[in-house]
């Protein structure tokens, strides 16, 4: 009884409506029929001309797509005028007009849907930026304070050791993170279509708002942070500062690739606030430099082998290139002890610390590439072949004559034994 | 001597015939069938002075000898609008809001001169509207929705020649 109550009340519903619908249709017709030839071209005129102003404004997608489905309304409200317009509108044609204006409002949705789809990456990013400010803040606090702790540490040398571990491993993770931060700032930026997101105004003030996701305020973070850690003085390896070298030029280059369209979004000024910035790398850069430079200088001598000063890398490469043509030189007219003993010296350098531990950071830090490297493995195979004494040569093969000639005389008795026996 | 003078005589005479004929025959020359008809009303919006001015038509003439028709009054301009159209022959079907008649004119040298006054109304009609419905100009009341076909004889009537649209409902 009471579905049927539900049905019969659906049914009056459904009545009242199609009356509404029907006696709009029928005020609509009545509207149509007293309007002149005049009103109706007036009428496609101005809502053509709307339709066409309001495309220059559109702001998003949804719009785009109200926008296009006016359009369609205008085309059906209008195609029984066609002939009419045809003449009113010559030498363009109703047809010609509608297209046009689909054309137009097509190319505005497909733009509007790359201007979100951009709109909503951009935003992911900052969240994930916003995640990496937090973490790397949170690093750095505990590098500051865990260097305090060594500074005054009273403590027994073991706690100190372990003190000293954890402000490195730290000061690791966070270089990571810069890593980390560099290349995903490379990928979506990179990849973003910037021309289209410029355009809008809105984000980039909302971006600009939220300082948690904000890249150039990061970005001037890092540098400020890592400056300022520098200008410290800090006791750490040459491995470190290698790492710390090479997390820069990592840095740098991301900066020259994409510093532009950072500022262009971030920065209100953005000329202004891009010259600063290169300034501030630059100064970032001559820090990390000189005390990596310096390091690695140190750490050269503390092996005892005798290089000349170098300050940078072709310097650098070519000291070891200087130095290993001529061991190989001096070995080729004589190979000596103190000469076997110097390749020996470099090659557990080389081989050891510098290509097991430094070569990723040597690479990436555009200190030594690897390239470099491969050749100074070559030469280094050619000071081998050299380097050994003749002396000692001599001995080798005496000895071995001298196993071989035992081996010979064992085999030939006991071929003897066996014979005599049978 | 009389000879050579009636000689000469018809000579001129005849000179002057050919000159007549050919002037006459550049002077006949007719391009037939021209079709005047424009697609859509002008609406015109008169000055202080009664001037109304078609930049789109090229048409500029002072509306008030239809106004003192319609009036009898031409201290001042009365309407805000004059709706034009020009039909098939070349006529211009005129008239204003509250105006009895239309008026058809007749295109001349820096003139125009009236064909026919047609009255369509006893009370006037508000808010007229021409449309091209070819070979009539139809006037429709956009208020009450009646509709009229005019040629520049008069109100014909041909219901066949009416849009459906311009009927009254």
């Amino acid at each position: 009884m009471k579905t049927t109550k539900q049905v019969l009340c659906r049914r009056i519903a459904s009545c009242i409506l199609a009356a509404f619908i029907a006696a709009g249709s029928s005020l609509d017709v009545m509207g149509q029929a007293v309007r002149s030839d005049y009103e109706i071209q007036r009428g496609f005129k101005e809502e053509y001309k709307a339709i066409s102003d309001s495309i220059e404004l559109v702001e998003s997608l949804k719009e785009a797509k109200m926008l296009f489905e006016r359009v369609k309304r205008l085309e059906d409200g209008y195609k029984s005028h066609d002939n009419l317009l045809n003449k009113v509108l010559h030498p363009d044609t109703f047809k010609g007009r509608l297209t046009d204006l689909k054309r137009r409002t097509i190319t505005i949705q497909r733009r509007m849907a790359t201007i979100e789809y951009q709109e909503n990456k951009l935003i992911r990013l900052n969240d994930r930026l916003a995640f990496y400010g937090d973490h790397l803040d949170r690093l750095n606090t505990r590098s500051d304070s865990l260097r305090e702790a060594i500074r005054q540490s009273v403590n027994s040398e073991k706690e100190l050791s372990g003190l000293v571990r954890q402000y490195r491993e730290s000061l690791e993770k966070r270089d990571d993170l810069i890593l980390s931060f560099v290349d995903s700032i490379m990928v979506a930026y990179d990849q973003m279509d910037f021309q289209s997101v410029e355009n809008l105004e809105k984000v980039r003030q909302q971006l600009r708002v939220d300082a948690g996701g904000n890249a150039l305020a990061m970005v001037e973070g890092i540098v400020r942070e890592n400056i300022a850690f520098l200008k410290s003085n800090p006791k750490i390896s040459t491995e470190e500062y290698l790492r710390m070298n090479a997390v820069q030029q990592q840095f740098e280059k991301m900066w020259n690739s994409l510093g532009g369209k950072i500022t262009s979004i971030y920065a209100e000024k953005s000329d202004e606030a891009r010259e600063q910035m290169n300034k501030a790398i630059e100064e970032w850069d001559e820090q990390i430099s000189q005390k990596t430079w310096a390091s690695l200088n140190r750490a050269v001598s503390e092996t005892g082998i005798d290089l000349p000063e170098f300050n940078n890398s072709q310097e650098f490469y070519n000291v070891l290139n200087g130095f290993l043509d001529n061991s190989i030189s001096s070995s080729k007219e004589k190979a000596t002890e103190e000469g076997y003993k110097r390749y020996k010296q470099f090659n557990a350098f080389w081989t050891n610390q510098i290509k097991a531990e430094w070569s990723a950071f040597l690479d990436q830090g555009d200190v030594l590439s690897n390239r470099q490297m491969a050749s100074i493995d070559q030469k280094l195979d050619d000071w081998a072949v050299n380097a050994v004494p003749e002396s000692n040569n001599i001995l080798v093969y005496l000895l071995g004559a001298s196993v071989l000639a035992l081996v010979v005389l064992g085999v030939m008795l006991a071929r003897e034994k066996n014979y005599n026996r049978s | 001597m009389n000879m050579e003078k009636r000689l000469s005589h018809y000579i001129i005479l005849c000179a002057l015939f050919t000159s007549m004929a050919l002037a006459g025959c550049k002077q006949s020359m007719v391009i037939s069938k021209v079709d005047y008809s424009q697609p859509i009303e002008t609406v015109l919006e008169p000055d202080e002075k009664g001037i109304v001015n078609d930049i789109e038509h090229g048409l500029k003439f002072s509306i008030m000898p239809l106004q003192y028709a319609e009036t009898n009054d031409t201290a001042s301009v009365t309407t805000n609008e004059i709706r034009m159209i020009r039909g098939q022959e070349g006529y211009y079907f005129i008239t204003a809001p509250g105006y009895k008649n239309v008026y058809v004119m007749k295109p001349e040298k820096n003139q125009m001169k009236l064909e026919k006054k047609i009255e369509v109304s006893t009370d006037g009609i508000a808010k007229p509207a021409f449309n091209q419905r070819e070979p009539y100009i139809q006037l429709i009341s956009r208020e009450s929705g009646e509709s009229y076909a005019l040629s520049s004889k008069g109100i014909e009537n041909s219901d066949k020649n009416e849009p459906k649209e311009a009927k009254v409902q």
